[in-house]
């Protein structure tokens, strides 16, 4: 069954359009199916505080990426947390929390599995190196929509871990900056 | 009514001062005109209209953070700009950034200010019935107007910073014509480098700062975080808006959750993004609206030096490199310019991940980010649109041949530029290449132009969305007329960066502002007719 739908999503025209749509319809009926057990122990593991606005199974989903795009982070960060914050951690939550619950969604998504992957086994349920192999296909994919969650989702993990203090200080940006006049310029 | 920015915290005078209109949590009022959004264009528009005497309502859908400009790039981005931080294209291969605050992206642009060449406003007459743009022609005052308003300046030498340097060395080992930018703060700056965060010295010189103002003391009405939702059309309009939380702030409780705004006309200055979307869930305009939406495209090239950049430091943008403008004389092309990335944008934007991205953070402060940034619509028109479907408002862009070839010879040659300037190490935008590569000024780049530009196999943001909206003389071309008035739609004007019909080449602010106030100066001639006879006043 793989192959036959590896070879259905290999064919040059309509499998963009197809895929189009099929993602169209996971965003709009939020199709997530929770995974048995997510990857290795750290995925698995519950946040450290209450999630404020997403879920559980969202939470392990964003940790599953994570665990893949900020492998080496150097400080503790706990992302699934971070993009709860994000949205959920003021007085009222973010104008674009649908986007991210759709994007969170994707690693558990088995419909999503057997559409872009022909497998039945998510990307939450993989272990980290299949997740990383799973993840390098998309990126290097023929398919634009693959490749397109690829960059998302990768992109968002890197804004996300932005948001902590000590990913500035290990950037050597000054977030508590004063008023400084710069100096460096050529009289 | 007072002439003032309602904020939520100012609710609590709506319900005293105008008792009759507000019903329950909602506001109905009139006016001569609504402008919707606060920008460079809408803000001009209602300064315009009001000193000329209408009754002039603005309402913008982000707050006023005045006084609370932090250098927290992170939480910026996100409290801001439009979505949270950046809009995605459908296929997710695009960010676009764009401002969503009292001013609109003047808040938190970069002040490069510039007005594009003869070619582009040629093009803009004998395609499109558009006449007058070029700055010898009546454009022109209208432009000097803008510069002397917000202040627009060359650059000085000693606010130069490395960022900008690397461009100006290079080009200049090259052969190359690096320019000194001008920038819009009347020579208030000093040099935060903080543009993009909001000006916490109010050096430069943003909307809210300057045509705001001037709105208000002509006695508009300015009320924030209201979100224009719909258009009802007819001799009356009807804007309906609703109220659009700040996130990051714990408003009253008892505030105004809609609007009803009756006027003869209506300005959309919402933004080539949000705003054929409001005409579109509206059921207003023609084919043209939201159709070849211009992003003026950027990639990005990190350039690692021996020694610091610290490329946030200084007024971001201070040199700007035309030569490869105009290939081969088709008016398409590009310019190089650089940008200020603080940590958050660079680590988004660099194409790595886990341990390789990590290492090349940790020598942020040496890098140097360049772009490239592509005057779109090398082929005709793009392959860009914005579409209101299904209760969201969906963006589509990806590079036509033209524009994807122009993309890669702007990368070819800001590679040379970095490598001349003593870069010694490229990150290229490019999926495929996993690693920094190693150069030197003998480098040879033709390799670029052999690699792909489809989408998401290279970076891809744009902060100048255009176009969206387009004006033509005849409505088989265009959504709005010459004077950016809505074809088939009498009263309803879009002004604000929507109405340029091709790729305008350049940072859109001051070409927004200055056509915007030529519009509006029109308009303001013309109240007997459009409100005079439309109120029964």
């Amino acid at each position: 069954m793989q192959s036959e739908l590896r070879s259905f999503f290999t064919r040059p025209i309509g499998r963009e359009r197809f895929l189009k749509y099929a993602i169209k319809t996971f965003a709009l009926t939020s199709v997530t199916i929770s995974a048995a057990k997510c990857g290795s122990p750290a995925v698995a593991a519950q946040p450290t505080a209450a999630l404020r606005g997403i879920s559980l199974q969202e939470y392990r989903n964003f940790n599953a990426l994570a665990e893949v795009f900020l492998a080496d982070v150097p400080f503790q960060f706990d992302a699934g947390l971070a993009v709860d914050r994000y949205v959920y951690g003021h007085p009222h939550p973010l104008e674009n929390r649908a986007q991210v619950h759709e994007l969170i969604g994707v690693p558990s998504s088995r419909l999503l599995s057997v559409l872009l992957d022909g497998s039945f086994t998510t990307l939450a349920e993989l272990d980290l190196e299949k997740r990383t192999e799973r993840l390098l296909l998309w990126k290097n994919s023929g398919s634009v929509m693959k490749r397109g969650l690829y960059n998302i989702m990768r992109q968002t993990c890197f804004f996300i871990v932005s948001m902590r203090p000590e990913f500035a200080a290990y950037a050597g940006y000054d977030l508590n900056r004063g008023i400084v006049a710069y100096t460096g310029g050529r009289a | 009514m007072k002439s003032i920015i309602y904020t939520p915290e100012q609710h609590k005078i709506i319900r005293k001062e105008d008792p009759s209109g507000v019903n329950g949590s909602r506001w109905d009022l009139k006016a001569d005109v609504c402008v919707i959004g606060s920008g460079a264009g809408g803000a001009v528009a209602a300064a315009e209209l009001a000193r000329q005497g209408w009754k002039v309502v603005l309402i913008e859908e982000g707050p006023y953070l005045i006084g609370q400009f932090t250098n927290d790039e992170f939480t910026a981005q996100a409290r801001m700009y439009r979505d949270g931080g950046y809009v995605l294209t459908e296929n997710q291969t695009a960010s676009i950034v764009q401002g969503r605050t009292l001013g609109g992206s003047t808040t938190v642009n970069w002040q490069t200010s510039l007005y594009p060449p003869d070619y582009v406003t040629n093009e803009w007459r004998d395609r499109f019935g558009l006449g007058g743009y070029a700055l010898d022609e009546e454009m022109g005052a209208f432009v000097a107007e803008v510069h002397e308003r917000v202040g627009v300046e060359t650059v000085p030498d000693r606010l130069i910073n490395e960022n900008n340097q690397v461009l100006m060395r290079g080009g200049k080992r090259l052969g190359l014509n690096p320019e000194v930018l001008k920038n819009n703060n009347g020579g208030k700056c000093i040099g935060l480098g903080r543009c993009g965060l909001g000006c916490p010295v109010n050096a430069k010189q943003t909307t809210f700062l300057t045509w705001i103002p001037d709105a208000l003391n002509a006695g508009a009405i300015v009320v924030t975080n209201m979100r224009a939702v719909k258009i009802s059309d007819g001799d009356l309009k009807v804007v309906h808006a609703e109220f659009t939380a700040d996130a990051y702030d714990d408003h009253p409780r008892d505030i105004i959750e809609k609007m009803r705004i009756t006027a003869p006309v209506v300005i959309v200055s919402a933004g080539a993004l949000e705003g054929p979307a409001l005409l579109q869930r509206s059921g207003i305009g023609n084919d043209y609206v939201g159709r070849n939406l211009k992003l003026h495209p950027t990639s990005t090239i990190f350039a690692k030096f021996d020694q610091p950049i610290d490329m946030w430091n200084g007024p971001p943008q201070s040199v700007v490199l035309k030569d490869g403008h105009n290939q081969n004389g088709t008016g398409y092309g590009f310019w190089l310019e650089v940008a200020p990335f603080r940590p958050t944008l660079t680590a988004a934007l660099m194409p790595f991940y886990g341990a390789q991205q990590f290492a090349q953070l940790k020598d942020y402060r040496n890098l140097s980010a360049g772009i490239v940034l592509v005057r779109d619509g090398a082929d005709g028109e793009t392959k860009g649109r914005v579409n209101w479907s299904f209760g969201r408002r969906k963006v589509e862009y990806e590079f036509t041949p033209g524009d994807g070839t122009n993309m890669l010879r702007g990368l070819k040659m800001l590679a040379e530029v970095q490598a001349a300037a003593g870069a010694r190490e490229l990150i290229f935008p490019f999926g495929a290449i996993q690693k920094p590569i190693p150069v030197t000024p003998e480098t040879n780049f033709d390799w670029i132009l052999k690699q792909s530009f489809a989408p998401g196999k290279i970076g891809v943001g744009s902060a100048h969305p255009h176009g969206s909206i387009q004006a033509a003389a005849n409505a088989s071309q265009g959504a709005i007329d010459p004077h950016f008035e809505l074809h088939g739609h009498p009263n309803i004007f879009v002004m604000d960066a929507s109405w340029i019909p091709t790729g305008l080449s350049v940072n859109p602010q001051i070409t927004t502002m200055s056509a915007a106030l030529r519009a509006a100066r029109k308009l303001g001639g013309e109240k007997r007719e459009r409100v005079d006879a439309n109120s029964g006043n």
